[in-house]
Order: C-alpha cells, then structure tokens, then sequence
C-alpha cells in the first residue's frame, strides 16, 4: 500500500551558482557550480576535509558564509526561507533524537516542528490523528523499530539511534532530501532498505543530495566530486605566499 | 533615485581604508586642539566653583568621557545592527573597533569620577551616586561583549554574535539607568540641559561644550586606528591590501 | 514576498511548535532526574553557607535577606540555563529546529517557557522555605513568591541570549555570566526593592509592576535575540 502521492507534480530544480567558501585562510571550494532536477540524486564525494559537510549545511541554510548562491525553483533559497525550510529535510551528523524520548516521542515532535502541516502536504491530511498514527507506526516498522518503540533513546545502541532518524524520512513529505553519511553505523539489512527509499523517492520525483562512502546502486544518482574545487595553488583566489 | 553610492562605498574595505588613512590626522589634530583648549580654558580661565572650590575641574574630563562613552555602545550596536540586517563587513569591524575604545572611556570616567568623590562626597566610591554606579555596569556591559569576541576562534561569527549581545544591552541600558536612579535616592540631577536655563554657569559649561566635541573627535580618531587594524587583520590576505602598502611605503 | 498560503498555515504551526517544543523539553525535564531540582537545592545551599557566613544572629541575617535571596536565585537559574540548548546543540535537534519551516520565534518561546516553569515553579513552592532560613515575616511570602516567579521568567527569558550565544563554545559557563549578569541588574533591584518595600510597610506597586512589565518585555523581545543568537552558533 503506497501512502506518498508525488512529492510534487511541478518540476522542481536546485541550482548552485558559483560557490565560494573559505574557511579561516584557506579556500575550502571554489567555482562549485551544479544543476540537479527532480527525480535526480546528488551524491557529494571529496575527500576528508574537501567540505562535504560544510557544502551540504550551505544547502540547507544552516552556514550562511558563503558566495554564490542556492536557489530552489529559480529563487535564492536565501529569500524563501521558511518556504524552501518547508521542501528540506535535512539530517546531520548527529541524528537530532532526544535521548530521554522513546522513538515514537521524537518522531512525534519531529513531525510536529519539521513535518508537513495539513495546509501543505498536497492532499493527504496529516492533521488527522489516525492517519498520523498509521504513519508513525509505518515509519518505525520501515526501519525495525516497532519493539523498541517505548524504550528511550538514551538505551538504544548507537544504530538504533541513526534509524530512529532515518525514520522521518517515511513521514517526510519534502521534496529535497539533505542527508549527512546517512548510512553511518547503519546495518546491511538497513542500507538495503535505505536504498530502496532512495529509488521511491527519486521515482517519485523528488530530490536527493548526500554524502556517503557506501556505493551506490541507483543510477539515478549523479556525483559532484569537491577535490576538483579545491584551491589551486596560484590560483585566482588563491592563498598570497608571504 | 537616491545616490546610494557612498553606502556602497562604505561596504568596501578598499575604499575605506584610503579613505581613513586621509582622515585620520585631521580628526586627531583637531580633536586634540580642541581638547588641549578647552582643557586650558577650563582648568585655567573658568573661576573656581563657589561651593566645589577648584574639584569641579575634573568635569572636564569626567563629563565628556562619560557621555562619549554611553554614546560609543549606541555606536557600536547600532554598527551591529547594521552588519546584521545589511550583513554587511565593514559594520563588523567598526563594532569590534568601538568596543575596546568605549571600553576604555567608561573606565576613564569611572576613575575621574573616583577622584571627584573624594573631595565632593569624602569618599571615593560612594554607592548612592547612580551615575556612576551605572557607568560601572556600562564598564561591565562593555567587558561582555569584548569576552565574547575573544572566546570566538571565527571572527565573522564572534563578531556577530558580539552584535546580538550589544543590541540586548542597548535595550537595557536605560532600564539599568533609570532603575539604578530609582535605587539610589541620594544623587545630583542631570544638570546640563539644553532647553531650559541651564543649572550651571554659562561659562563653565563652554569649555564642557568643547571637550565633549573634542573626545568625539578624539575617539573617531581611536576608533579609525583599530579599524585600521580589524581591516588589515580581516582583508590580510587580499592582493589589494598588499597593493596599498607597497604603494603606501614607496 | 511570503506565500499567501504560507502566511495563513502560519497561524496554526506557531502554536503548533511552541506547543510541540513546550512539551517535549517538560518531558525531558521530568525524565532527566534532577533537572528541575538541582536549582533549586543550589539556593538552599548558598543560602545556607551565606547565613554561617553572616553569622546566626537573627537580625543580621533579615536585614540581609532579601539581597541573599534574590542574587542566589539569580545564580541558580543563570547557571541553569548552560544547559538549555547545550543538549539540543549536542545531539542535532536544534539543527532541526532552525531548519523548521515554522517560525522560530514560538519555538523558542516554548523552549524557555518550559524552562521557566521548572526553575521558576519550584523557587515559588519553596519560597515559605527561604522566608524561613533567612527570618523572613510570612506575612511577606506571598509577595516573596510571586516575585521571583515574575523574576525566574525575566531571568529564564533575558538569560538564554547569553545561552544562545555561547552554546557552540566551550567556556559556557563563566562567558554566560560575563555577558548576563549586567542585564540583570534591574531584576535585581526591583526584586529587593519589592521585598525591602514590603518589609517597610510601603506600597508594592510600583516594583511589582516594573517586573511585570519587564517579563512582558523579555517575554516579547528576548525570543529574538535568542533567535538570532542561535544562528549565529550553528553556522560555522
């Protein structure tokens, strides 16, 4: 049974336009220029320190100390503001689960602040209790949580946690996924059902930006390599040699 | 369509910092030459008090100090205001340069005012004298916002979050001062106003005139120089910046 | 700028957050054992270690109290509040909630109000307690309680800008009182003086209303400040 309608029937579109960090006197990227439409994926590779991390927290609006920009449907994600917030969903490195709540109370309240209100899902009136039940007990079946369910986070094993995270992604109603080595200490058993995610929602026509290590089976995933931004030596913006 | 040019303008270090470098040994040759004037007229040609004696003197570096001081952390919240709504860096820096010179104002004002308690009041702290117990905290408010510049590895960030607090304590500050007033209930009134007969004699109060313009001057100069020096620090890197002292030092 | 059906969910998902954040931070106050109390047993402690300070000479120690109390509470609920978004910072559910596309405002409204009800409520129940220790009438209790309720939310309001602020540091602690405690000077004197006025005998309106009306304030202004404060702490 399919409980998601499209995550949009417009096309939807992420572009960045000349990106340039730096990071106290060093150049972290330069020239990052990218074009990603719905139903495409973006995996970000580079190595440690290339700013994987800091280039996906630009996406998401969370580093704003940048130049170039990000724009979403045309428009400066900047400007949209609550109106892109409202597409994202973003997990980082660290899962953003309360260690005192049981699983089903930080998807409760992850759904309350971050998830769809019923003005905007398209259709599918989450407002309604039931239904959010139904859902709620999806998402945490989805990721074999449905026993643990009433036990705090705090007594769950470090994968557990990360599940408990990826778990919003079956409530999650956002066109743009924005997610941080999601598959970190996550088991084989729960990388296949990841991955299966990943195609429904790229099928579906929604987005999907990440980093991993893990190889990819999804040709609908593109990658943007950060090592071929990185400063050159000499380069136009280059650090001056004293 | 207004000319918006100039402001532009101000949001290029480059710019700025030619610009400065012109205005510095004006700002600071006639600032001193003002205070060196009035600071004569006051302490030599003004006749001495008919209650203080000669004490009352110290106003005129205790008076303009402090008000200098009180305007200099509505100066620099207001420059942290404008660095966040315009997000623009040099306003960044002109806050960072404010703080240290306002900071050392407020402790000039808190140590003449030290000096002109013991003759006035017999003592040289004397809580129930509000103004300067509220020049304290202006100190105190001053040393926050320097700590958290500090305590910040990114300048950009330690610079703004420095702004969130300024603006919290310019919302404050006259809270402070007119509960602090309410808290003591033996202090001298405001006694310099401009629209109504002034309390104090004419003549003591022109050289007051003309110190507090010339610690304004002096401290655009003070400010100018550690912008100098937030600009140098921020911009070290750029080929500019390299330009400019080459060019400087031929 | 904003859409139209943007502005009208608006109305809903602010007390949606607020009412969502509310509640979750009072959950995890009640589970995390001694949260709520460890303020609270703070005060007793300074208060008891002010008075073998003092000395126990009855009339001492009243003439000091209303001073003891309120700069004790005022430390209690500041040391307090290093850990209001600490945790949050720590495992990734304040990167949420910026990232919520409801308004932050009411988020962090219900944050702090929820940290207010548990330094806050606790201070008011055990204020018969301090009057007590310290040779207060109690006849003045009441007084005593609602004022520092009043002032536990000034405090918990004006005191998570500071919390916001240095959340992404190391040195909270100490910085939080360097940048806090000037701004807290007019709670401080209008919480003594509502004490020290009522102990004269005199009217207590005009303290008792300078603190309602700064609560409304901070209620009202700080939430921005912390607002903005956070943001400044994530983006790095």
């Amino acid at each position: 049974m399919e409980y998601k309608l499209p995550v949009s029937s417009l096309a939807i579109q992420l572009e960045l336009n000349d990106l340039h960090c730096e990071r106290g006197e060093r150049v972290l990227m330069q020239n990052v220029n990218h074009c990603l439409e719905g139903g495409q994926g973006l995996r970000i590779a580079g190595a440690n320190g290339s700013g994987k991390t800091t280039l996906l927290r630009m996406v998401s609006g969370l580093t704003t100390d940048f130049s170039g920009d990000i724009r979403w449907n045309g428009r400066s994600t900047r400007e949209l503001g609550a109106l892109f917030r409202s597409q994202l969903c973003y997990l980082g490195h660290a899962p953003g689960v309360k260690a005192a709540l049981t699983p089903i109370e930080n998807l409760q309240w992850w759904q309350a602040t971050n998830g769809s209100s019923a003005a905007t899902s398209g259709g599918v009136k989450i407002g309604d209790a039931q239904q959010a039940d139904h859902l709620l007990e999806r998402a945490l079946a989805t990721f074999g949580l449905v026993s643990y369910s009433h036990t705090p986070c705090a007594r769950l094993s470090a994968g557990q946690q990360r599940r408990v995270a990826l778990a919003r992604l079956v409530l999650s109603q956002h066109a743009l996924w924005v997610l941080d080595e999601p598959f970190t200490a996550i088991d084989q058993d729960g990388v296949v059902v990841l991955e299966e995610m990943f195609d429904q929602h790229l099928l579906r026509g929604g987005m999907i930006v990440l980093t991993t290590h893990q190889p990819l089976r999804s040709e609908r995933m593109l990658t943007l390599d950060l090592d071929a931004h990185r400063a050159k030596a000499g380069g136009m913006n280059g650090a001056r040699s004293l | 369509m207004a000319n918006w040019q100039w402001f532009h303008r101000l949001g290029s270090p480059k710019w700025l910092l030619a610009t400065l470098d012109r205005w510095l040994p004006w700002l600071l040759s006639l600032g001193l030459l003002m205070l060196v004037g009035a600071l004569a007229w006051g302490l030599a040609f003004v006749p001495p008090d008919y209650k203080q004696g000669n004490s009352f003197r110290i106003m005129y570096i205790h008076v303009p100090t402090a008000v200098v001081a009180l305007a200099a952390y509505y100066a620099m919240a207001i420059a942290g205001a404008v660095a966040m709504i315009w997000r623009m860096k040099v306003a960044d820096m002109v806050m960072r340069a404010i703080a240290p010179v306002g900071a050392a104002l407020t402790f000039l004002a808190l140590v003449t005012g030290a000096i002109w308690g013991k003759p006035t009041w017999g003592a040289y702290w004397v809580w129930q004298d509000a103004r300067l117990t509220s020049m304290l905290i202006l100190f105190f408010l001053y040393l926050g916002v320097m700590a958290l510049y500090d305590a910040y590895s990114d300048r950009r960030n330690g610079n703004r979050a420095a702004a969130v607090v300024a603006l919290a304590g310019t919302v404050n500050i006259p809270i402070i001062y007119k509960s602090v007033d309410w808290w003591s209930s033996l202090h001298q009134p405001a006694s310099i106003k401009f629209t109504e007969q002034s309390a104090i004699a004419s003549e003591m109060l022109q050289p007051l005139l003309l110190a507090i313009i010339g610690t304004y001057f002096v401290f655009a100069a003070m400010v100018i120089l550690q912008l100098r020096l937030q600009i140098v620090l921020s911009e070290g890197r750029s080929n500019w910046l390299a330009e400019y002292a080459t060019n400087k030092l031929r | 700028m904003t859409h139209p059906a943007a502005m009208q969910a608006d109305n809903e998902s602010m007390f949606r957050i607020l009412h969502a954040i509310f509640k979750r931070d009072l959950r995890v106050y009640f589970r995390t054992r001694g949260a709520w109390l460890n303020p609270l047993i703070f005060v007793l402690l300074v208060i008891t270690l002010f008075t073998l300070g003092i000395g126990p000479d009855a009339k001492q120690l009243a003439s000091n109290a209303t001073a003891i109390i309120w700069v004790v509470a005022l430390l209690g609920i500041m040391l307090s509040l290093d850990a209001l978004f600490r945790s949050d910072y720590e495992d990734g559910t304040l990167e949420q909630l910026l990232l919520s596309p409801r308004p932050l405002y009411f988020a962090i409204m219900g944050k702090v109000a929820a940290h207010w009800l548990v330094t806050g409520l606790p201070m008011l129940l055990a204020s018969p307690l301090f009057a007590l220790m310290l040779g207060i009438p109690i006849s003045i209790v009441p007084l005593l309680a609602l004022g520092l309720f009043l002032g536990s939310g000034i405090l918990s309001f004006v005191g998570a800008i500071g919390a916001a602020v240095t959340v992404s540091l190391q040195t909270g602690g100490l910085l939080i009182a360097l940048i806090i405690l000037p701004l807290y000077v007019p709670v401080i004197i209008f919480g003594a003086g509502l004490l020290q006025y009522a102990l004269e005998g005199w009217s207590v309106a005009a303290p008792l209303m300078m603190l309602s009306g700064l609560l409304c304030a901070a209620v009202v202004l700080a939430p921005l400040a912390i607002g903005a404060g956070l943001k400044i702490s994530m983006d790095s």
